[in-house]
C-alpha cells in the first residue's frame, strides 16, 4: 500500500503515548495499532477528524502518499 | 427473580446469536436430525444390498416372488428395474440429507458463537445447495430410469411405481434450490465486507 501512516513523528512531536491517544480519540488501542503499523485497509471520516483534533493537525500531516 | 417457562420462551426467541438463542434450540434440534439421518442412511444401505441382491436374484428366478409385503415393498423388491434406481437413489437421498444436516451445524455453531459471517458459512452454504442440485438431478435420473428400464424390460407386466420419487420436474423443489444458492451468494458477499471491516479503523 503507498498509503504512509506517520502517527508514530506526530505522537513524539506531540509528547503523545498512544494509551493517552487512544484515551483522548475513543479508538482502541489495537485499532490505533493497526493504523499505526500501517496493516489499516480503510480509516474512517470520523477516525479522522477525531485524530486531527485530538493531535491539533491537518490530515496530510497524518498520511501521505508514497508515489511510485 | 426467576425465570418463568413463558420468559425463557420470549428470551430464546428475542436472541437470535448466542448462548440460549433460538441458534442454540436450532443446534440441538439439527443434532437430533443428525442422529436421525445417520440411522436412515445406514438403513438406507442395508436395504438397498438387501432389496437389489434380492430383485436381481428374483429376476433370474433364483427366488420367488416377495409373497406378502406391502404394495411399494413388492413393487421394489420383485423387480430390479425400479429396485436398482429407486434404493441407489435412496442412499444418494440420504446421504445428500446428512450433508446437509452437517453443514447446518457448522453454521449453527457460527451463529451460537456470534461470528454469523465466519469465512467459512458462505463455503457450507455453497455446498448445501450443491448437495440439493445433486439430490434433485438423482431424483430425475432416478426416475427416468425407473420409468425406462421398466418400458424395455418389463413392459409386459402390470407395475404400479412407488410414489416415492415424485413427479420428474418439481418446480417448488427447483425454486428452494434457487432460494439456497440466492442465500449463499448473499452470506459471501457478507462474508467479503466483514473482512473488509475488519481492517477499517
Amino acid at each position: 500500500m503507498s498509503i504512509r501512516v506517520n502517527l508514530d513523528k506526530i505522537l513524539a512531536e506531540r509528547g503523545l503515548s498512544l494509551t493517552t491517544l487512544s484515551e483522548r480519540v475513543g479508538v482502541t488501542i489495537a485499532n490505533l495499532s493497526i493504523l499505526k503499523t500501517g496493516k489499516a485497509k480503510a480509516v474512517r471520516f470520523s477516525t479522522l477528524d477525531a485524530l486531527c483534533r485530538v493531535l491539533e493537525c491537518q490530515p496530510g500531516d497524518i498520511l501521505s502518499h508514497d508515489g511510485d | 427473580m426467576s425465570t418463568t417457562p413463558e420468559n425463557d420462551l420470549s428470551t430464546r426467541l428475542a436472541r437470535p446469536l448466542g448462548e440460549k438463542s433460538l441458534s442454540s434450540s436450532l443446534s440441538t434440534a439439527l443434532k437430533v436430525a443428525h442422529v436421525l439421518f445417520s440411522i436412515s442412511f445406514g438403513l438406507a444401505i442395508v436395504t438397498a444390498v438387501v432389496g437389489i441382491g434380492l430383485s436381481i436374484a428374483h429376476a433370474f428366478n433364483w427366488v420367488p416372488a416377495m409373497p406378502s409385503v406391502s404394495g411399494t415393498g413388492r413393487t421394489v423388491f420383485n423387480h430390479w428395474t425400479i429396485a436398482v434406481p429407486y434404493l441407489a437413489f435412496a442412499v444418494i437421498g440420504t446421504r445428500g440429507a446428512l450433508l446437509i444436516v452437517q453443514r447446518l451445524q457448522r453454521i449453527f455453531a457460527s451463529f451460537v458463537a456470534n461470528e454469523p459471517f465466519a469465512p467459512d458459512n458462505a463455503i457450507h452454504l455453497r455446498s448445501i445447495w450443491v448437495t440439493l442440485i445433486v439430490i434433485e438431478i438423482s431424483r430425475i435420473m432416478a426416475w427416468v430410469l425407473m420409468h425406462g428400464l421398466t418400458a424395455v424390460f418389463a413392459s409386459n407386466e402390470d407395475i404400479t411405481f412407488p410414489k416415492g420419487l415424485g413427479e420428474p420436474l418439481d418446480l417448488v423443489r427447483l425454486f428452494l434450490v434457487f432460494v439456497v444458492l440466492i442465500l449463499a451468494e448473499v452470506f459471501r458477499r457478507g462474508t467479503q465486507l466483514r473482512n473488509e471491516a475488519e481492517l477499517t479503523v
